[in-house]
């Protein structure tokens, strides 16, 4: 298949989908490829927070100040994305008593709007934190779902005639002097390989940016450093709890819809593609994160995720923390090439930002003056001043059987919800898979990890024909397998009774390990 | 900018309550396997949202405020099957009537709330004055002496008595006759016994609201009662939820009174035991099943107080000719449909919907009377009898007992 | 002056449990004439499980080799892995267990049966196959059906997101041409529609007139088939009659489909052990834990059973443990101290390190390290102290959480839970006879 396009957008994570989008905003023609599915990397691995600019606001201002007017872009146009659940920097006794005084006079500066609480007031609003807590500075940090976000920001570039192609490997670039001229990538699935021909190429691939850069020729200094994260059974806390400290490990504990996530550590890797996380590593998370929420000591965890920052590399070998949380467009002339640039760093507050800038030079070259309008208009989802609110699954939850069943009890997902992520995704030609389905729905993220709700809906996919033969059950043993890797770490306590519960069904009652 | 509507201080209360005491209970522990929602009567009801397992989700899922505002809480009977039938122990009957309580006192359905406040005012549920009660009891008392042809004396807050007896309201509100059948019980068991002029009520509507203060207050009341009267013994008659709520009640009051408390059915088979009853069950032809009531079965036995279950059958083989179980029984036998106080929920329709699975029970044992040792429960089958046109019948277990008892010449 | 006084508070066996292990233990108290009272908290696991009771179908674990004779693994299994409950048991203590059970429930009203020495093979509700020893009836006809690859029809009820009756026939159809899969709305045949919940529905099912419209609306389904299959839903304690009226209405023979939670076959087992005990005389409490267990300081073991108000205090001559695993609550692995038994605060000395407790794949083999971890017991199935002596007298401990097995892989665990749990008895029997009465000798 050849596919002709002005620009080519290399990687399916948010930032990519941001670009996406902007491109198509502008009238630009642009096609996007996505090795895996949408948020494969760093925006499909993080907190879900949405930046105030409190964490940054000290250390690094310059990448806190983009933060605070993201920060406000963001609730304005993809408010069905986010919850504004607010924020808290709480100090704690031992904590250096300058940083609450460095922190307020930086906000000042930044704009960030930041209000020193009476701690009694702030542990009464959140009843789980460090009761012991000396300092409290409530921030508009806030919480994103950020493969709602990407859908939204796809879906809205598609509506504008942009092409997605998830499932789909870039595999070489011919250059021809300063250019690319030809751009293989191989659909997973089927093996077919698409030629494209573009204008412009701009590499959203995130961590993978270097092996991009390769491809073409180029050579990108990128570091890894990979990053934890734990999530609970229930959530915890209404807002984000952060440490009022400098930045350091599991230190930041983000509400997640129906879960709450903690971390992170900072660890340089150097594989990106097997990420683990050792139980030591699981057990300094706790530990620090209960400094904060103490009840997260013997709280159940349900799984543990790791992501990779790239971070811009700066000559004199800092800590990662310290790096500068900003990003970098790479127009790659120093290269001799005039149709590459590359997006990287940044952060999940600041996607929009970085695509703006990314297309700005794409735009630039293409000649294309319109400017970019994307912090203005509502994302799809997101037209009405909506948050998203957990209280409205309860709604969804109305339509009585058949059609009305709830498949995922964890996450209280029910069948009509699922039926029309699969009758999507078939429309988009995207393999169904109940992973496919889980980055659109949240089924499977709750505390069965899929085990129920795995089952549940292999079955109903083979009820609606949308699999058939033994495929199903291979979709479902793949499925299983690629959540364990999260929750192999966390199990203990409850977690280890669930997954006791689930290998004596799958193993003992259905003999799906060793079917005869 | 999107805006999340901020939570009232009612409401914020109520997710922090929920999700704490989700917590203590257990709520990490659930494995989503649907055990509780799968024994539950009620989890089906039309256009129902909740059910166990989704309440304690949305707990945890940080917005269990939105609980309280359900109409389900209140349709659930309490009976507490999901708790028993939980592999991991999560006592979920306890947190539904948790949330109970976080809905304003003036907000709660129907007259359950109304019904707790006489109980507090005028120390009885049913208004009954003093000096009806006295009247009842000895109009009673008269038509007993007419069936034994003898002096029957009430021993009106008798001192030092072994037994001091509670008696549900309704008896001498609906069902004065039932009040012969009690005496005639402690009269034949020759045991000494005392009635009390005041907070004699035997039921306790302020735990189906979670009105702490009222159950509270009622309880202190009844105990100093029964201790000024010196009783050795509180006997609960067949009420199956005053039992519960006072055992349970002096627990999470830290109330210890100087007596012990016993439910009625207990007594009577010790009594049989003792041989203090001549009994004919030929006296009570045709064939009988049992209900178990909730409080006095299956939530005292996760409470670990004494359950009536083995009692109530070894007097049931003494006082009728033909007994047979029903399935599921004792401590996973259905809720009569009344429990809870659904009778004053004003929810019928959801409440005769979820007796189906109590009035399937009993038509397949094929008995003609169930024997309910519990006057909610006698109003829970009789109204499931009567909304589904079905042929059994309720009966109190003291009318079963008393007619057998055979009186010597 | 109460009901349960303080001599009727005195056992000869206290059975913890009411899994599989704990229900056999207590099947051989009553068959010994030994006063007993079975305490435990919740249902437990045996809900969760299939009604088909295992032997074992797998040995050894790492090949996955199915084995069509159990007992011909069994003794396999008792040379190589000594520490393994059967090894515990040993061969004729085995036999003589599962002897007893099937003589038991071939009786009783699920009407279990087996081949002697041979395992048969039935089809679960992911399409896939399970081999198992003994069968209830509406298993057993499953396991005919399948043997026999004659024309059958799979029947899923609308609305009931636990069973597809296509996810069964598409990953059989290549081994079972005559298999076909059918879906029906019971809605229809109800005045009032319930949403389809295994008890529910098997409420429903026991009423004949439900069943008799049920027939009707299957009827024009059946085609060829000799055999309808239906997910577990088939009734309570009345499953015989109701599989057995619906094969006569229809002229086929019906049989049941195990499932993923609830399952009932596994809560009918359990209601009936239980049921049968009431009758024979046990002491039945549940609904409250067992906090403490301890030497009686007049002899023998007391222990403490949770109240609201106060614990109480049960003694008896000897205790059985059977607080089956992680699930039925008798092991707990704790983040930052390994495997403990719960009751006796023990911590399993195989203990390893947290890394090590699983494998890279959940369903791989040869199985996860942490199942073989549980309670080290001796030949007589008496719990061990790290030094090699028994942690109390009068203890035995029987089911799952006894080291050395990975029933999940084996498929194993009724087998495992029966014969201990025979087998504990059965040590304190020979105990008492030899004057034994507990911690007082």
């Amino acid at each position: 298949m050849k596919i002709q396009t002005q620009v080519l957008v290399i990687g399916g994570g948010l930032t990519g989908a941001g670009a996406l989008r902007d491109l198509a905003m502008r009238g630009i023609d642009a096609v996007l490829v996505e090795r895996r599915d949408l948020n494969a990397g760093a925006s499909g691995a993080n907190h879900g927070l949405l930046h105030s600019g409190g964490r940054y606001a000290v250390n690094d201002p310059e990448s806190a100040a983009e933060c605070v007017r993201e920060n406000a872009i963001l609730k304005r146009i993809a408010s069905g994305c986010i919850e504004d659940c607010g924020g808290l920097f709480i100090g704690l006794p031992g904590d250096p008593d300058s940083f609450a005084a460095d922190f307020l006079a930086s906000a000042e500066r930044i704009g960030l709007a930041a209000t020193v609480m009476d701690p009694k007031d702030a542990l009464e609003s959140e009843p789980l934190i460090n009761p012991h807590l000396t300092a409290a500075i409530r921030v508009p940090d806030a919480s994103i779902n950020p493969f709602m976000a990407t859908v939204a920001n796809l879906e809205a570039a598609q509506q504008l005639g942009g092409q997605v192609f998830f499932e789909t490997q870039v595999i070489s670039m011919e250059r021809e002097g300063g250019r690319i001229v030809r751009i293989e990538a191989i659909q997973q699935r089927t093996g077919k390989v698409l030629e494209i021909e573009a204008d412009q190429v701009l590499s959203a691939a995130g961590p993978w940016v270097d092996q991009i850069g390769a491809l073409a020729g180029v050579d990108i200094p990128v570091a890894y450093s990979k990053g934890s994260l734990l999530i609970t059974n229930s959530r915890l806390t209404d807002g984000v709890i952060n440490r009022l400290r400098p930045p350091s490990d599991g230190d930041i504990v983000v509400p997640g819809e129906t879960v709450t996530i903690t971390g992170t550590t900072s660890i340089r890797v150097t594989n990106l593609d097997h990420l683990t996380t050792s139980s030591a590593e699981v057990d300094l998370l706790v530990e620090s994160a209960s400094a904060l929420i103490p009840r997260l000591i013997d709280t159940r965890f349900i799984r543990v995720y790791a992501g990779v920052r790239p971070l811009v590399l700066q000559k004199d070998g800092a800590d990662d923390r310290k790096l500068k949380r900003t990003f970098s467009v790479f127009d790659h002339e120093d290269d001799g090439l005039g149709n590459l640039a590359t997006v990287t760093g940044g952060k999940l507050t600041t996607y929009r930002l970085m695509a703006e800038k990314a297309v700005d030079l794409v735009s630039e070259r293409l000649g294309v003056s319109v400017q970019c309008t994307s912090a203005e208009v509502p994302l799809p989802g997101s037209e009405q001043d909506h948050s998203l609110d957990v209280a409205d699954r309860l709604q969804g939850l109305r339509t009585p059987p058949p059609g009305g069943e709830v498949l995922c009890e964890c996450e209280m997902i029910g069948r009509r919800q699922v039926e029309t992520v699969v009758d999507q995704l078939t429309l988009e030609q995207h393999p169904v898979t109940p992973n496919a389905i889980r980055l659109r729905s949240r089924l499977g993220m709750g505390s069965c990890q899929g085990g129920f709700c795995g089952f549940r809906t292999i079955g109903m996919l083979y009820e609606n024909g949308v699999v058939s033969g033994r495929r199903g059950n291979e979709m479902l043993i793949e499925f299983l397998e690629k959540r364990w890797h999260g929750i192999k770490p966390v199990l203990w306590g409850d977690q280890l009774v669930q997954e006791q519960l689930l290998e004596a069904i799958y193993c003992g009652t259905l003999n799906i390990d060793g079917a005869l | 900018m999107s805006s999340k509507k901020p939570l009232t201080p009612e409401q914020h209360h109520a997710r922090e309550t929920l999700r704490r005491l989700v917590y203590e209970a257990g709520g990490d522990r659930c494995l989503s396997c649907g055990a509780c929602v799968d024994g539950c009567p009620i989890a089906d009801w039309n256009d129902e949202r909740l059910d166990p397992r989704r309440l304690v989700r949305l707990v945890q899922n940080g917005v269990g405020e939105t609980v309280a505002d359900q109409d389900w809480i209140w349709h659930c009977t309490n009976c507490g099957r999901c708790s028993w039938n939980c592999p991991v122990g999560i006592d979920l009957s306890m947190i539904i009537a948790t949330a109970r309580g976080l809905v304003p006192r003036g907000d709660s359905p129907g007259n359950i709330q109304r019904t707790a406040d006489l109980h507090r005012a005028v120390h009885n549920n049913m208004q009954i004055s003093p000096e009806d009660w006295i009247d009842t009891v000895e109009w009673m008392a008269e038509e007993l002496e007419g069936e034994l042809g003898e002096k029957v004396e009430i021993p009106f807050d008798k001192q030092d008595a072994e037994l001091v007896v509670t008696i549900n309201s309704k008896l001498p509100q609906y069902y004065p006759m039932d009040l012969q059948d009690v005496f005639k019980i402690f009269r034949a068991a020759g045991v000494s016994w005392s009635l009390p002029r005041d907070w004699w009520e035997g039921t306790n509507y302020a735990m189906f609201t979670n009105d702490l203060d009222t159950w509270e207050y009622t309880l202190r009341q009844q105990v100093q009662k029964v201790e000024q009267l010196r009783g050795k013994v509180l006997a609960y008659t067949e009420c199956g939820h005053g039992y519960f709520a006072t055992l349970s009640g002096y627990e999470r009051f830290g109330i210890e009174p100087g007596f012990e408390v016993i439910h009625v059915v207990n007594l009577y088979a010790k009594w049989i035991r003792e041989g203090r009853f001549k009994l004919d069950p030929s006296r009570n032809p045709g064939s009988y099943t049992l209900h178990d009531p909730c409080n006095a079965v299956r939530k005292a036995a996760m409470a670990g107080y004494p359950s009536i279950a083995h009692d109530a059958r070894y007097v049931m083989e003494h006082v009728v000719q033909s007994y047979v179980e029903m399935t599921p029984n004792r401590e996973q036998n259905y809720c009569c449909s009344g429990g809870g106080g659904a009778l004053l929920a004003g929810f019928k329709h959801a409440r005769n919907h979820y007796g189906r699975s109590k009035v399937d029970q009993v038509d397949r044992c094929e008995a003609q009377f169930v024997c309910t040792p519990c006057v909610n429960c006698f109003d829970g089958i009789g109204n499931l009898a009567s909304e589904y046109d079905r042929p059994w019948r309720p009966i109190h277990m003291w009318k079963l007992l008393a007619r057998a008892i055979v009186l010597d010449e | 002056m109460t009901p349960m006084n303080r001599s009727s508070r005195s056992y000869d066996v206290a059975v913890i449990g009411c899994g599989l292990a704990g229900l056999s233990a207590a099947r051989q108290c009553v068959a010994h004439g030994l006063r007993t009272v079975l305490l435990a908290h919740t249902p437990g696991s045996l809900p969760y499980t299939s009604g088909a009771l295992d032997l074992l179908g797998v040995y050894p674990t790492e090949t996955k080799r199915f084995r069509s004779n159990p007992w011909e693994a069994l003794s396999e299994l008792i040379d190589r892995e000594p520490t393994h409950p059967y090894a515990r048991v040993g061969l004729r203590g085995v036999r003589a267990a599962i002897h007893d059970l099937e003589e038991y429930l071939a009786d009783s009203p699920l009407q279990y049966r087996h081949r002697p020495n041979e395992n048969m093979a039935i089809i679960t509700a992911a399409g896939t196959v399970k081999p198992s020893y003994m069968l209830p009836g509406s298993l057993a006809s499953n396991s005919l059906a399948f043997e026999s690859r004659r024309p059958t029809l799979i029947v899923a009820i609308e609305g009931f997101p636990n069973f597809s009756s296509e996810q069964v026939v598409d990953n059989l159809r290549d081994r079972w041409p005559g298999l076909r899969a059918t879906r029906i709305d019971l809605g229809q045949l109800q005045d009032k529609p319930r949403r389809p919940m295994a008890n529910q529905l098997a409420d429903e099912l026991e009423k004949p007139d439900f069943r008799a419209r049920l027939a009707e609306l299957l009827r024009p389904s059946l085609g060829q088939a000799k055999f309808l299959g239906f997910p577990a839903i088939l009734g309570h304690d009345g499953v015989a009659e109701v599989c057995r009226d619906l094969s006569a209405r229809l002229d086929v023979e019906v049989f049941e489909i195990p499932l993923i939670s609830p399952s009932l076959p596994g809560q009918r087992l359990q209601q009936l052990m239980e049921h049968d005990l009431r009758a024979a005389g046990v002491t039945w409490l549940q609904g409250a834990p067992v906090t403490r267990l301890e030497k009686h300081p007049d002899g023998g073991l007391q222990l403490f059973r949770k109240g609201k108000v106060a614990d109480t205090i049960y003694r008896a001559d000897h205790v059985v443990l059977a607080t089956g695993r992680f699930v039925g609550g008798g092991l707990e692995a704790r983040r930052d101290a390994g495997v403990c038994e719960t009751l006796l605060g023990v911590k399993i000395e195989a203990t390893v390190s947290r890394d090590d407790w699983h494998m890279s794949t959940f369903l791989g083999g040869p199985g996860h390290l942490i199942n073989r971890l549980g309670l080290s017991v001796d030949q007589s199935l008496r719990p061990l102290k790290p030094d090699g002596h028994p942690i109390l007298p009068g203890l035995v401990a029987a089911g799952g959480l006894l080291e050395g097995h990975d029933w999940v892989r084996e498929k194993s665990g009724a087998g495992i839970s029966v014969a201990t749990g025979y087998a504990a008895v059965h040590a304190i029997v020979s105990s008492r006879n030899k004057g034994g009465r507990g911690a007082d000798k």
